[in-house]
């Protein structure tokens, strides 16, 4: 009885021993450098959401650095932890960041990258007289003014500027079926502001992409459905058609071009760092 | 063949994310144990001072979700206290743990006490034992066996249960799945994650066997 006790406590005690030590690793290494570019990465803690371009991205930079990565479901807690200091900065779309960084005296932008790396949004494969009735309907909401607006509510600053010259009225092909009759099914990942995020009550949902995609609704004579899908799983969901399309701040890459349909692009954005402000 | 290669690829990270899962669910079990001991003679005791408080907090963590006392834990209390940030995510998901499955282990441990017969306690307390006598050499140690398979049954839960812990970006077993899934675009990674979810029920499954056999010896 008295050696089970002895042994349980001891396993007890080099548990917990573990369980610090693996703590002061995780921990927010409070490095002094500025963190202002992705080489300085190096023995920083970042957080990044998965399945994103900044999470593929900080992942090929893990090749050559000893960065601290820590992947979020949403990007929304990994400003939370920036705030509260347990990660030293956060690596995100532009769009976010400056979200995050106007009118904050917590945050600060501290890189752009000079890649654009703009967005689109995504069909499947099979999916052309869609495809070409939405494209056509970004035009004519470049066309009509509206994507200024809707750019100027959301965001303060014209992220959509110089993507799109479109001088003639362009006209909308029919022939298109959506998954629900006389209804455009969008999957959108929303937590992720100002693109997509919900009220302060959590009832409705708001945002850049929510806004175009109702205007692109109205356009195409359709109702528009929003299926709330995490990012990590969102293309996944394309490919089982749980949704016509994603309008969900997806970035234009390679990889997605190949396997989806891809839109020009709608919006600007490029990688960004944030970090704690300075001053503070 | 093709497959195979990619699922060999992917070994070392889930088997290094495997280690965050045991680690967890093997610590904040045998805190919650120790924990649990106090909460169930607490709430058996005849003292209101020792009943009411193991009652309310058997009440608290047994009614409200764990994945809900993980956010708490991580993100609520540093707003409200800001001395009260934790900075390990480990140290949080451990606590959160801990003290959610010492709720659960009580009750187990309470039936356990309670289920061994009257008499036992009766006939300890004629021979001139102590209440604290009776129950450290007679009443606990029968208890002890019939707590094994109940507790068996909480532990692999917890092992199951550790894969909440990718609301606070700690990244486990499930969590590394769900990473790799997305960025390779491929979900062959789940039927890896799901053979190691497996081999480790398996094994504590073969522990709490052994040691089920070991304690049962006098009946």
């Amino acid at each position: 009885m008295k050696k089970i006790l002895a042994i349980g406590l001891i396993a007890m005690m080099s548990f917990s021993l573990v369980a610090c030590g693996g703590g002061s690793k995780e921990n927010g290494s409070s490095s002094s450098a500025r963190i202002d570019d992705p080489l300085n990465f190096d023995g920083a803690s970042v957080a990044v959401q998965t399945g994103t371009t900044a999470a593929n991205s900080i992942n090929k930079l893990k090749e050559d650095q000893e960065v601290d990565v820590h992947e979020y479901e949403q990007i929304t807690q990994g400003f939370s932890d920036l705030k509260l200091g347990r990660v030293d900065a956060v690596y995100v779309d532009s769009v976010v960041a400056a979200y995050y960084t106007n009118d904050s005296k917590d945050f600060e932008m501290t890189w752009k990258s000079d890649e654009g790396e703009p967005m689109a949004i995504c069909l499947g494969k099979d999916n052309e007289a869609l495809f070409n009735a939405i494209e056509a309907g970004i035009d004519t909401l470049y066309y009509d003014g509206t994507m200024a607006k809707l750019a100027d509510k959301n965001f303060g600053e014209d992220f959509t500027a110089d993507l799109r010259e479109v001088t003639e009225k362009p006209t909308i092909p029919g022939g298109y079926k959506t998954i629900a009759e006389g209804t455009l099914t969008v999957g959108a990942e929303v937590g992720y502001p100002p693109m997509e995020y919900t009220t302060e009550d959590g009832k409705d949902f708001v945002g850049f992409d929510i806004d175009v995609a109702d205007a692109l609704g109205e356009l195409l004579g359709l109702d528009v459905k929003f299926v709330n899908t995490s990012f990590d799983g969102i293309f996944a969901g394309l490919e089982k058609g749980q949704y016509d399309c994603i309008i969900s701040a997806v970035s234009i890459t390679k990889d997605r071009q190949e396997k989806y349909l891809l839109t020009k692009p709608y919006v600007s954005n490029a990688l960004c760092i944030v970090t704690q402000a300075s001053d503070k | 063949m093709n497959a195979f290669q990619q699922i060999i690829d992917w070994m070392p990270t889930l088997i290094n994310a495997t280690g965050v899962t045991i680690a967890l669910s093997v610590t904040s079990v045998i805190t919650a144990l120790i924990l649990s001991v106090f909460l169930a003679l607490g709430k058996i005791s005849k003292f209101k001072a020792l009943r009411y408080p193991s009652t309310v907090y058997v009440f608290f963590f047994r009614g409200t979700p764990l994945l809900m006392q993980l956010f708490f834990i991580y993100y609520t209390l540093p707003n409200l206290i800001p001395s009260l940030t934790i900075t390990s995510r480990f140290l949080a998901a451990f606590i959160a743990f801990s003290l959610n499955v010492a709720a659960y282990l009580a009750e187990i441990i309470r039936a356990a006490i309670q289920s061994i017969d009257k008499g036992q306690m009766e006939a300890a307390k004629s021979l001139g034992l102590s209440y604290t006598q009776a129950m450290m050499l007679v009443i606990i140690p029968q208890a002890y066996r019939r707590m094994i398979p109940p507790v068996a049954n909480e532990f692999i839960m917890v092992l199951k249960d550790t894969s909440l812990v990718s609301v606070i970006a700690l990244t486990d077993l499930t969590f590394q799945t769900k990473i790799i899934a997305s960025n390779r675009a491929s979900s062959l990674v789940y039927i890896p994650a799901m053979i190691i979810y497996l081999c480790l029920t398996g094994i504590f499954t073969i522990v709490f066997n052994r040691l089920e056999k070991k304690l049962s010896i006098y009946e």
